[in-house]
């Protein structure tokens, strides 16, 4: 029994995601609920802050006199100064949107699909056909799996990367009669794959909807539930 | 109050935070709650993060292939076939959520967190198990709510277990002790901020900073502490006010934690870290708490402005309460919120050299504290 071992490399989320219909009917139903719930939030009482009657505590409450609230944290503002400010928020939002469409399309990219979590995926010449990267030949008996993931990983993409191994433990395995491959997982903190082409010929950082289109059907049900 | 849409406000809002499927039509939920539909919603950083990514990571990091209830392959393949499987032995998280509409609680609990899934419904029983279930001679009074009669030993012992009896087979399944189940992961359940000033013991008054800068700090309401054991030699009566706190529960918890990590640590200087050991590790194993010291609470963002509207500002004590059932998840757990945190060793070093150093200080002659320390002087001549 020949015992393997691929690496799952994830670059974790960086922004938050795109609220659907349902995930912002529950946040502001639970925001409604703590607004009602005694002790949560604590009005604003602009005396603590400021000297009664100053003119410091007018101007500021002239400014914040209607705002809707739906939560408790977060306020939007009303002011004309406010909405200035905002127009120019909306065009850096704009600009960094065309940079980002552009940066999504590119597969070597680490900044791309910020809102999801992406996975090294590469090429191996010899199968020609996209799987995770690991160690190319089996396991000898003297090494432990998660040094083997790692020097198979240094192999393969290069000593660029800086990653932290979670855990020691396998995440998951697929089994044949003949083999069994374990899955490590391992996050980058920085850095950038340097491919070895005797061993791949192209790389890509992935998200899972991309990967169920790049690996074989099989092998990709085999992992699919350990992303 | 929310009648009123500011269409410019809230362009931003829609654009961050929605997709083009929330623009159809809102739910008649929505219509008579009095809601702002485009107002921006609370969406704290960590709890997404730790429901979208470190939960899964703590999941490897904790999980025991060792332990007797981890299920072998044979278990999970005839649990398959069954379809639902019962609370107790539940595998996976996907089942807490496969609930029909009817199960899900809908309303808030009557012991007043509003609860909106049953992970943390599953929270606040055990919860209100575990306030109802006080020792000593506050059990009595808890047993008859109706008119606070006390009841004899015999029924409350029957009342007792038939409580015991409802509510074991539930609590059995949100044990305290790690077992290797997805739904045992550890989350923050509530955080705790306490300041003890034993000063207030003369002048009341100085408990207005403490509480003020306690709701500065947290944007929740502080309550007053009062004291449970007297101490003539102090001063102290039992019922006095001493202190302060402020509990928050999630999502303000995760939003504190945030700030604290981002913008107060930081700044304290000299500071090691959090202590890895559980300060409580018979009753709650999951609390890992420090000290913020009195010189740093001003480095708050929301007190260094206003600095000079607090005449005090006191010591506040920070206890982080998980849902852990060990030190190493609940540090774990932290950590993967960017908490620093000592090297274990060497704070089990530092417990050793104290308990090490009190004990060889001990004497077991009782009047030793009224003999000179310099005897060979001699006395007067």
């Amino acid at each position: 029994m020949k015992l393997l071992v691929q690496v799952l490399v994830q670059r974790n989320p960086v922004t938050l995601k795109p609220l659907s219909a349902f995930d912002k009917a529950y946040l502001q139903y639970r925001d409604a609920l703590l607004l009602k719930t005694p002790g949560v939030t604590k009005p604003f009482l602009a005396d603590n802050f400021f000297k009664r009657g100053s003119l410091l505590q007018t101007k500021w409450l002239a400014l914040h006199a209607d705002i809707p609230h739906s939560s408790p944290s977060s306020p939007s503002p009303s002011s004309s100064s406010a909405d200035d400010e905002l127009a120019g928020v909306m065009q850096t939002i704009e600009a960094t949107d065309a940079v980002m469409a552009e940066r999504n399309s590119d597969l070597k990219s680490l900044d791309r699909r910020l809102s999801d979590p992406v996975f090294l995926t590469i090429k191996s010449k010899n199968l020609n056909a996209w799987s995770l990267p690991g160690l190319m030949a089996p396991l000898p008996e003297s090494e432990l799996l998660h040094e083997a993931a790692k020097r198979g990983l240094e192999e393969t993409c290069g000593q660029n990367m800086e990653l932290w191994n979670v855990g020691q433990v396998p995440i998951g395995h697929i089994s044949n009669e003949k083999e069994k491959t374990f899955i490590m997982k391992q996050l980058i903190l920085s850095g950038q794959v340097e491919l070895n082409t005797k061993i791949a010929s192209d790389h890509a950082w992935l998200t899972k909807e991309e990967m169920s289109t790049h690996f074989d059907k099989g092998y990709f049900e085999s992992i699919k539930d350990l992303i | 109050m929310f009648a009123r849409r500011l269409p410019k406000a809230n362009i931003l809002g829609r654009h961050l935070a929605t997709t083009p499927e929330a623009a159809a039509t809102p739910s008649p939920y929505l219509q008579s709650s009095g809601i702002d539909p485009d107002a921006p919603v609370a969406r704290p950083r960590l709890e997404e993060y730790l429901y979208s990514t470190l939960v899964d990571d703590l999941m490897v990091l904790s999980y025991c292939h060792n332990s007797p209830l981890a299920p072998t392959v044979e278990q999970l393949k005839a649990k398959e076939g069954k379809g639902k499987s019962d609370a107790y032995n539940s595998t996976s998280i996907a089942t807490l959520f496969q609930t029909p509409l009817a199960k899900l609680p809908t309303r808030p609990l009557e012991a007043g967190r509003p609860v909106t899934n049953l992970l943390s419904l599953k929270a606040a029983r055990y919860g209100m198990y575990h306030a109802n279930a006080v020792s000593g001679r506050y059990k009595r009074r808890l047993a008859n709510i109706i008119d606070y009669t006390s009841i004899t030993d015999a029924q409350f012992a029957k009342l007792d277990r038939l409580r015991t009896k409802v509510t074991r087979d539930e609590h059995r399944a949100f044990e305290k002790h790690f077992s290797p189940r997805a739904d045992h992961l550890p989350a923050i359940q509530k955080i705790v901020l306490k300041i003890w000033e034993e000063k207030a013991v003369n002048n009341k008054q100085i408990l207005l900073p403490a509480l003020m800068s306690l709701e500065a700090i947290t944007g929740a309401s502080a309550e007053p502490l009062y004291a449970t054991i007297k101490d003539a030699t102090k001063i102290i009566r039992v019922g006095m006010p001493i202190g302060a706190t402020v509990t928050l529960h999630p999502p303000q918890a995760y939003e504190f934690l945030d700030k604290l990590t981002q913008t107060l640590l930081p700044r304290l200087r000299e500071w090691p870290g959090l202590s890895p050991l559980c300060s409580k590790p018979k009753k709650n194993i999951g609390i890992l708490g420090f000290k913020i010291p009195v010189g740093s609470v001003g480095a708050f963002p929301d007190i260094e402005p206003h600095f000079d509207l607090y005449p005090n500002l006191f010591e506040i004590g920070v206890e982080i309460h998980t849902t852990a059932g060990s030190e190493k998840a609940a540090v774990a757990l932290l950590s993967g919120f960017q908490m620093p945190f000592r090297e274990r060793d060497e704070v089990i070093a530092e417990i050793k050299e104290a308990d090490a150093l009190g004990r060889a200080n001990k004497t077991d002659d009782p009047f030793a504290k009224y003999k000179k320390k310099d005897a060979g002087k001699g006395g007067k001549k």
